[in-house]
């Protein structure tokens, strides 16, 4: 009986040694492929426009202390990422709830999860001024809008990818940036 | 302790029958053949995928190429094409809801077999399970837990005959656009 416990608690040490060294490799590999910061942007609400916010703005990520719901980024146009600042970002949700977000002068936008913590589908639709965007579909779970809203790197990914979320068609004219920016409002600019 | 150890043997020496039940071959020889009864495709492509591409298509759920249950559609996930179309442009080819038809049919075809039969209902798939929250589904509950056109416009189809044509109303709310 005493070979039998000491027996278990060696197993039960073994699997405890294996869990704690190894994270996912999954969710890792995908934080790792995001890459570092951008040269002359600092951490905060206006840092790394256009990517997947909620990846790291999540419960066991690395920015869990600030949690999102739902974040993303507004471009000016298809061919210009420049970061459309004031642009009202609604979203309603499966249960009737609906939400308002605005976006900073990188085109940043967030919701924190203690805020509003939509139950999905989402509706979305963004705005600034005359100039308005429906979404043609539901968001169905994802929380970060530049997961499915990336630019395609491969003819491949061009089949899965609806490029980045922008206001302005190519007739219309786009407001300057804003030059009061505390960074270059333009994805991959220097200040 | 002596009895444990026997028990243990036995059951090892047991496992490998039980095994070799389960994927026991046909008279005839090695080739196990299921038979499987499955809905009508035309009307799948024509009533049903239009649903499936509306509630469940979506880039970030069925319209991933890493998901079970992959789904094409003319604003999702685009099977490659001569036309090089990418998503929100065009409409869904025949070839796409062709795809989205044989994927629903392979998710489950015994199950889906025995529910065309007779012999099971169709809340017993997980075509149905899933979106109801009947079984855990990452993408929540999307059909509604009673009349819910889309559930109604499944259901018509799994069962249509010709006396039961499938319920082109309910198929038709169920995939309005917004």
């Amino acid at each position: 009986m005493r070979r039998i416990t000491s027996g278990l608690l060696a197993l039960l040490a073994c699997i405890a040694a294996f869990s704690a060294a190894c994270g996912d490799p999954v969710y890792d590999g995908e934080i790792a492929a995001l890459g570092g910061e951008s040269d002359g942007v600092p951490v905060g609400e206006f840092h790394r426009a256009g990517q997947p916010c909620v990846m790291c703005h999540s419960a066991g990520g690395p920015a869990s202390g600030a949690a999102f719901s739902v974040a993303g980024s507004v471009f000016a146009r298809q061919d210009d990422v420049v970061g459309v600042e004031g642009a009202t970002v609604a979203m309603t949700d499966t249960a009737g709830s609906s939400y308002t977000a605005t976006t900073n002068c990188v085109g940043n936008f967030f919701v924190r999860r203690s805020d509003w913590d939509p139950s999905f589908p989402v509706l979305v639709r963004v705005w600034k001024g005359d100039k308005s965007r429906t979404m043609q579909g539901q968001v169905g779970r994802e929380r970060s809008c530049a997961n499915c809203h990336k630019d395609p790197y491969s003819a491949y990914e061009k089949l899965s990818s609806v490029g980045h979320v922008y206001l302005y068609s190519p007739d219309d004219a786009v407001p300057p940036a804003s030059g009061s920016c505390a960074v270059n409002p333009r994805v991959g600019g220097t200040k | 302790m002596r009895r444990i150890a026997a028990l243990g043997a036995a059951a090892l020496w047991m496992a490998p029958i039980v095994i070799a039940c389960a994927s026991s071959p046909t008279p005839d020889g090695n080739t196990r053949v299921t038979t499987i009864l499955a809905p009508n495709q035309s009307q799948f492509q024509q009533f049903v995928s239009p649903v499936l591409e509306r509630r469940c298509a979506t880039l970030d759920c069925h319209g991933e190429v890493g998901r079970p249950l992959r789904l094409y559609s003319a604003r999702g996930l685009r099977l490659p094409s001569e036309a090089g179309l990418i998503p929100g442009v065009g409409a869904t080819t025949l070839e796409e809801s062709t795809a989205n038809y044989r994927a629903v049919i392979g998710l489950e075809p015994e199950a889906i077999t025995r529910v065309v039969a007779g012999v099971a209902v169709p809340r017993d798939l997980l075509l149905l399970k899933k979106p109801l929250m009947l079984e855990g589904h990452k993408g929540g509950q999307v059909i509604a837990s009673s009349n819910d056109a889309a559930e109604l416009c499944i259901v018509s189809w799994l069962l249509a005959d010709t006396t039961h044509p499938v319920d082109q109303a309910s198929c038709a709310k169920a995939s309005a656009p917004f």
